[in-house]
């Protein structure tokens, strides 16, 4: 949801749901967009001597026990197989570890049928005990697992039905199940048991394209090839995957990241906005560009006067000029967002666009909008007070990042525009969450991103005050919205849902969605090929070729 | 001597502890964050939020948390990482190695420029040499590491092509650009500390008595007017392997290298408690360290000084 800044970057394979700000890196399997350019049909047979591809993850190193680690990123997902994976298109799930699932008519609970003869990377075999095992470790309270937030909160138990067979049961319908489960990390049990979290941690026993050969923390990890990968369905070659060995470096520094991308030490990474020219000029890179389902947004503490008021809220809406804010913050490569869900997101409705549009762009219209309730500049110094004869001065807290700056002094200078006066607080991403949580700030500006529309349940449901809720939203006519949205299977009817709180939240404006940037990612077009990619920018490692 | 250097340990043993102490009651009273919201991630509701800090320990009260650590550290168990699970102490270890290697390399790199650059500058003082030198000194001493770093990048990695992007504290070439990012300040603050302590060396009489004995320039100036230049340069030396501990933060950072400043600043970013504490720990008994060794070196250079 929110972003995440420094820590490890969610990304998934797919698209998992990124956390705050998506990181539009990922390199794992899917990612970022790309109209499928055919790159140049190259020979793919390996050179001799094991073929390597490297990559980097700009999240810090944080643990990789898939029970104590809630961020999720390339280095997981290229161990921890998903059980199924998107299409391309992001429109369906193919079976990886299962080959068939079924929803009960009532939706509360959904039957599972896994692939036969799969076996963890340790032999030991993959079977609805194990399944289950690890659907428990996730439910464990007592255990209290990061990564098990959602399950537990959706799911109340697993059953066994035969050696392949497994059902999960849930509390409410749960539209979001098969996304969730689609990057949920299982590990082998045996394995788990056998070597604990600490040890476990160094070795990653489970099934997906990759094995772990070494954990060197906050430096690498090298992964080898797992032959008996079974691949993901909609590759162009499902079940090879095409590089002998896969090093993945731990490097934070943005500026660092693109450097080593332009000498070659990495074969593969996201591009900052400000080295897209850069990469575009180099003939060695391909850039894949691609919407992002990120949003980033200006958000209030909706329990902190002024912003308690509805009109406040609105007239700050309509003061604001995206575009000023693309063309600072992001050289006008970002897409201008009115509506909360981000241009990727599975939920997006362009119409929602226009909606919001009708109540965006005119601070004249904020002016009088203030004017009328009473927010008056009364001392002719530009500032206006409110009917308390108070000043419009609030603070506007951000993490520190160059881009969420420059967001946020464009901001400042559109407000202070219509007579609102702002201070920027910089802070970082802990402290952003802690005093997002606990209410103790006045503006903010930041973003969150998932692939599916339940994102706004985190942002916005009122059990959700004190964590993810930053906008501190206590609506409960908004809470029955989301559950409809939440609990609905039927596309047509979830979509419908979805466009209502989407147009809820245009008309109460308890936060301000701004931009939704692209996703861009180079590639080292010398050193290694990619098949296709899906809308998102993301590959599958089968369809990943090394270039002689 | 002996004395002396017990006393010494002892002070650097309580100021070690004092020094963590103050760290382990600051980062939890007055430096805003929580590490608890960051490891629940983004997706937990405020009830995991409260599991989870129950499981790490950090609802207890501050004395009993410190009290807990302190029994803890003193059986060698640092805690573990909250983000990593980890033992701190396996994490600090891993670390320690490549922090010493880039401090020690740096130190060398500027050593070995800062006396030669002090020494030359100094001779031929007033000079175009010296000119050009001092210029060199008063730029390189003034810019920022990170900026050093990124431009080495830039020139030697990307444009020349020549040298590795990332640091790697085990081959030459890829501790060659860290060790210079960080080393060229202190070389250049240490050409200026030389060339004026030189100066006043080499105006002694003494000196000119060396050379109207006729003894070789050379031995002058190394043997008789350097070695008594020292004194004040070891003591900034010294000094100067602190700053290289500190700015080996920024450095490892620019560079991808897993060592100290990594550690201490991922600890930080996330408020990871017992990150934090260890890295402060030995970062501290290595600065205490080197200024013993620096007081007992003292005795070495100028013979005047006793620690009786």
């Amino acid at each position: 949801m929110e972003e995440p800044e420094e820590e490890a970057a969610p990304a998934e394979e797919e698209a998992a749901p990124a956390e705050e700000e998506p990181e539009p890196t990922k390199a794992s399997a899917e990612e970022e967009p790309a109209p499928t350019e055919e790159p140049a049909p190259t020979e793919e047979p390996a050179p001799t001597g094991p073929t390597r591809i490297t990559l980097v993850e700009s999240g810090g190193y944080t643990s990789l026990d898939p029970f104590t680690n809630a961020w999720h990123a390339t280095p997981t997902f290229a161990v921890f197989g998903p059980m199924w994976d998107y299409s391309l298109d992001l429109k369906e799930f193919g079976g990886i570890w299962v080959e068939s699932w079924e929803f009960a008519e009532d939706a509360l609970s959904a039957t599972f049928k896994l692939k036969p003869n799969l076996k963890f990377t340790d032999g030991t075999p993959i079977n609805a005990e194990a399944l289950k095992w690890n659907f428990d470790m996730y439910l464990d309270p007592d255990l209290a697992s990061p990564g098990g937030g959602t399950i537990r909160e959706f799911v109340s138990s697993v059953d066994v039905i035969d050696e392949l067979t497994f059902r999960i049961n849930l509390i409410v319908p749960w539209a979001m199940l098969m996304d969730e489960l689609s990057w949920k990390e299982i590990a082998s049990p045996t394995a788990y048991e056998t070597l604990g979290p600490e040890e476990y941690a160094q070795q990653l026993i489970s099934y997906g394209p990759w094995i772990v050969k070494k954990v060197t923390p906050d430096v690498s990890i090298e992964y080898v090839r797992n032959p008996d990968w079974v691949g993901v369905p909609f590759a162009e070659d499902p079940g090879d995957v095409n590089f002998d060995e896969l090093l993945i470096k731990y490097v934070t520094d943005e500026a660092v990241v693109y450097a080593m991308l332009e000498t070659g030490e990495i074969d593969y990474a996201p591009i900052p906005a400000q080295y897209l020219q850069q990469a575009r000029d180099n003939p060695n890179i391909e850039v894949v560009e691609s919407d992002g389902y990120d949003t980033y947004y200006l958000g209030f503490n909706n329990t902190f006067y002024p912003f308690t008021e509805e009109g406040v809220r609105q007239a700050i809406a309509y003061a604001i000029d995206r575009e000023e804010i693309n063309l600072i913050a992001f050289e006008g490569e970002a897409n201008l967002l009115y509506q909360p869900l981000g241009t990727a997101n599975t939920g997006y409705n362009p119409e929602m666009e226009e909606y919001g549009m009708q109540t965006s762009n005119d601070p004249e219209m904020a002016k009088v909008m203030l004017d009328e309730l009473g927010f008056v500049d009364s001392d002719g110094d530009g500032i206006r007070e409110d009917p308390n004869g108070d000043k419009m001065e609030y603070e506007l807290m951000f993490p520190q990042d160059p881009t969420r700056q420059r967001i946020a002094e464009t901001l400042q200078s559109q407000l202070r525009n219509i007579g609102i006066n702002t201070m920027l607080v910089v802070v970082d991403a802990t402290l952003m969450r802690q005093r997002t949580a606990e209410g103790s700030h006045q503006m903010i500006t930041w973003g969150y991103a998932m692939l599916t529309p339940d994102i706004t349940t985190y942002i916005f449901r009122s059990s959700r005050i004190g964590a993810s809720n930053r906008n501190h939203v206590n609506d409960p006519y908004l809470d029955s919205l989301l559950d409809a949205q939440d609990q609905q299977l039927d596309p047509v009817k979830r979509q419908e849902a979805t466009d209502a709180i989407s147009e809820y939240l245009i008309d109460h404006r308890f936060h301000v969605p701004l931009l939704s940037p692209k996703y861009y990612n180079g590639y080292r077009s010398d050193k290694i090929r990619i098949a296709q990619f899906n809308i998102l920018g993301g590959f599958y490692w089968d369809d990943v070729y090394p270039v002689q | 001597m002996v004395n002396f250097l017990i006393r010494r340990l002892f002070t650097t043993l309580i100021l070690a502890v004092a020094l963590v102490a103050v760290v382990f009651i600051m980062l939890r009273t007055i430096v805003p964050g929580d590490p608890i919201q960051t490891l629940a991630g983004d997706f937990a509701t405020p009830e995991m939020i409260e599991s989870l800090r129950i499981k790490q320990g950090l609802d207890k009260p501050l004395h009993i948390q410190f009290f807990i650590f302190v029994r803890n550290a003193l059986q060698g168990d640092l805690g573990n990482s909250i983000f990593t699970g980890l033992p701190v102490t396996d994490r600090v270890i891993g670390a320690y190695p490549v922090t010493i290697r880039l401090t020690i390399y740096s130190f060398l790199f500027s050593m070995t420029l800062g006396l030669m650059l002090g020494v030359i500058t100094s001779y031929y003082h007033d000079t175009w040499l010296d000119n050009i030198m001092r210029i060199m000194s008063v730029t390189f001493a003034s810019v920022p590491t990170f900026w050093l770093g990124l431009m080495l990048i830039l020139i030697f990695a990307v444009w020349l092509d020549v040298l590795p992007v990332q640091g790697d504290m085990l081959s030459l070439e890829g501790l060659l650009l860290p060790a210079i990012s960080l080393g060229a300040g202190s070389a250049a603050s240490l050409a200026r500390l030389v060339r004026a302590s030189m100066l006043e060396v080499l105006n002694t009489e003494y000196v000119r008595t060396a050379r109207a004995k006729g003894l070789h320039e050379w031995g002058v100036v190394v043997k008789h007017s350097l070695r008594n230049a020292l004194v004040p340069i070891i003591t900034i030396a010294g000094f100067q392997i602190g700053g290289l501990l500190g700015g080996a933060i920024i450095t490892e950072n620019i560079f991808g290298l897993a060592g100290m400043g990594t550690l201490v600043i991922n600890g930080i970013t996330s408020r990871d408690y017992p990150v934090v504490q260890g890295t402060v720990l030995f970062t501290a008994f290595t600065y205490l360290g080197v200024n013993i060794i620096v007081d007992v070196m003292y005795a070495y250079v100028d013979p005047r000084i006793r620690y009786d």
